[in-house]
């Protein structure tokens, strides 16, 4: 008896897939991806001065959950100009921690409406010379971490990457948090030597399972593009690249060799979540006032005034998809009481 | 015969062995004299050599892969380097671990931050009176001097949240050498002969040794890593110390007061050269530690000038 308890066990050990721990996948939509300037081949650096420009230069993209025990995300690579150049990278879409206060502070008083968390993703930047970069584009992750040996003989890993060089720091603005826009200027690059880019998946959003995002290469330092998109703090760094939210339609094929991202806000335009830029605008809070909870309140009467209810955290098939019932703030009903109880 | 192996195989995975090698190292610190004397100024002009522990700074201690003699690295022994790989960022020296004698505390007041080490204080009244004594009186947020140690002790209380010296950690609080006497004998260095020394245990460090070396037992008789560290000297004017960061840790705000508690630089051991001063004292003798369970005596000797 016990010896066939044994067997028993040992075959539905080997009967575990283990697939519930992965996100679905979708069709054509790849995990692991090579970015490539539009028509193909290797990025170069835009000259970006204008907002118009900004948008023109954005490239909007989406990315699907790894499907492995590995990394998914994307790359790509340009070559060095001898002078800064700048990346930014914006996952959709943007998110708050709730004031759960009983009397917020004026400060906290626009937080107190909660944020729809199942929308939003997060993904890690990354950058440096292409020949310390470890992974092969398109088909697998890697990073920049190089072995130095000491003198022991002991191993210790260097990572070589110039974006983020302090990967893990709190504060660092190419390793920021959840839907949270991240930057790096790539410091006088080599000119004529070969820099890749790894944009890595942290977390893909819960509602729909695919991570868009938009991504800028621009010459220069990323303050500059920080000033033109009129942000002056973190928060306001989410309205730099506009309209990262795109909505989950289904692809034109199934195979992800087919899969290309939008070039320019004029290609994405009709792809974007509506709202989601007048949303990002109010977040940003360019303009003084508590304007985040009156945009929160007033999506939730459009909601009920039109019949249909909030869409929050569920996974959305293709071919049912309503975009009116995209909310970008979460239930209020969820919202706990405040102070520790 | 199924059950008896799988029972077999279980004990066995109860007796792996991960091949790690996690101990507390112990053993103790010795500083010159010299190390902790200073010639103040007197309002008379005149000068006077003071020899006193509230001199010594916080000790920091790193086992290293090596330690590279005076003027090799620096004008001072210091441990090895990895590669230079970022502009104006000196190569890291990748430490394994290591330890303090002494950690930076906060005094409870604007003008203590980045002074103060545990372990060097026998009484609140002591720290009054050693300020005092280098012309630098300490004084209350409102500039008014502070007149002795219970002032500042309940200062500490009520900030803090805390209701005994042992919370603090800033005086001596507790009877380390047995005597039923809590005094200078209970604080970090104490005087034998004419020098000063501590005891230091490194808690649950992995041990590392020679990868490349054979026919021996590692932790036992290979070659292992190199036990270095300094002393970080106040500062001759401020009496700051070189190791502390004034810009951050505790903020304390209070009405019109808005002030950090300073907090230790968050890289001393991995670049300890950014951070080590004319006056600090580095041990020129690294222990090479083979045996984990030996007991080795550093002497800070070296005076870095």
């Amino acid at each position: 008896m016990f010896t066939t308890s044994l067997f028993m066990m040992a075959l539905t050990g080997c009967d575990y897939s283990g697939d519930w721990l992965f996100g679905g996948s979708t069709p054509g939509l790849p995990d692991v991806y090579e970015l490539q300037a539009e028509g193909g081949g290797l990025f170069v650096p835009a000259d970006i001065t204008t907002v118009e420009e900004l948008q023109a230069a954005t490239i909007y993209g989406e990315l699907g959950p790894p499907q492995t025990t590995g990394y998914g995300g994307a790359t790509f690579e340009f070559v060095g100009t001898g002078e800064d150049v700048c990346i930014w990278l914006d996952p959709e879409v943007a998110t708050w921690n709730q004031a759960v206060s009983e009397r917020p502070l004026d400060a906290n008083l626009k937080w107190t409406y909660p944020d729809n968390i199942y929308d939003d993703g997060d993904v890690d930047l990354l950058a440096g010379l292409s020949v310390y970069y470890t992974g092969s584009p398109g088909e697998v992750i890697g990073d920049f971490v190089v072995a130095y040996e000491d003198s022991l003989g002991n191993d210790i890993p260097i990572s070589l990457a110039g974006c983020p060089n302090t990967e893990g720091i709190i504060g660092d603005d190419a390793v920021a948090g959840r839907g949270s826009p991240e930057f790096c200027t790539l410091s006088a690059t080599d000119a004529g030597i070969s820099y890749s880019v790894l944009l890595r998946t942290w977390s893909t959003p819960l509602d729909d399972d695919r991570l868009s995002y938009g991504l800028v290469l621009a010459n220069g330092d990323c303050q500059a593009l920080r000033a033109l998109g009129g942000s002056q703090t973190a928060q306001q760094d989410e309205c730099v690249i506009q309209g990262e939210s795109l909505v989950p339609e289904p692809l034109s094929s199934d195979n992800v060799d087919d899969y290309l991202p939008y070039y320019g806000w004029d290609a994405a335009s009709a792809h974007i979540y509506p709202r989601s830029v007048e949303f990002e605008f109010e977040f940003c809070n360019i303009d003084p006032g508590h304007r985040m909870r009156q945009f929160c309140n007033q999506e939730r009467r459009d909601i009920a005034e039109a019949g249909l209810e909030c869409l929050w955290n569920t996974l959305q098939e293709d071919d049912a998809i309503n975009t009116d019932e995209k909310c970008y703030c979460g239930d209020p009903s969820d919202t706990p009481s405040g102070g520790a109880q | 015969m199924v059950a008896w192996a799988s029972l077999g195989v279980f004990a066995t995975g109860c007796a792996y062995d991960e091949g790690l090698i996690i101990e507390n190292l112990q053993g103790t610190v010795t500083l010159p004299a010299a190390a902790l004397t200073r010639d103040l100024v007197l309002p008379d002009g005149s000068r006077e050599a003071v020899e006193d522990v509230r001199l010594i700074g916080p000790v920091y201690l790193g086992v290293y892969p090596s330690v590279a003699d005076a003027n090799v690295l620096e004008r001072y022994p210091h441990p090895e380097l990895g590669p230079q790989y970022l502009d104006g960022v000196p190569g890291d020296a990748y430490p394994y671990g290591g330890t303090t004698i002494g950690d930076l505390r906060f005094g409870c007041i604007e003008d203590l931050t980045c002074l103060m080490v545990s372990g060097r204080y026998e009484t609140w009244d002591s720290i009054v009176e050693w300020f005092a004594q280098l012309e630098q009186p300490l004084t209350d947020a409102g500039g008014v001097p502070i007149p002795d140690g219970e002032f500042l002790k309940q200062s500490c209380y009520d900030l803090l949240n805390v209701t005994s010296d042992a919370e603090t950690r800033i005086t001596a609080y507790e009877d380390r050498n047995g005597d039923d006497l809590i005094n200078e004998l209970d604080l970090d260095f104490v005087k034998q002969g004419d020098e000063y020394v501590a005891d230091f245990t490194i808690w649950q460090q992995d041990y590392y040794w020679d990868r490349n070396q054979e026919d021996c037992e590692p932790g036992v008789d290979c070659t292992g890593f190199e036990l270095w560290g300094f002393m970080d000297s106040p500062d001759v004017n401020t009496l700051a110390f070189s190791t502390c960061d004034p810009t951050q840790g505790y903020n304390s705000r209070e009405y019109n007061r808005d002030i950090f508690s300073g907090r230790p630089q968050v890289d001393v051991l991995n670049l300890p050269s950014t951070y080590i001063t004319n006056g600090d004292f580095v041990v020129s003798e690294p222990y090479r530690w083979n045996n984990v369970l030996d007991r080795p005596n550093l002497v800070l000797d070296f005076e870095v000038q």
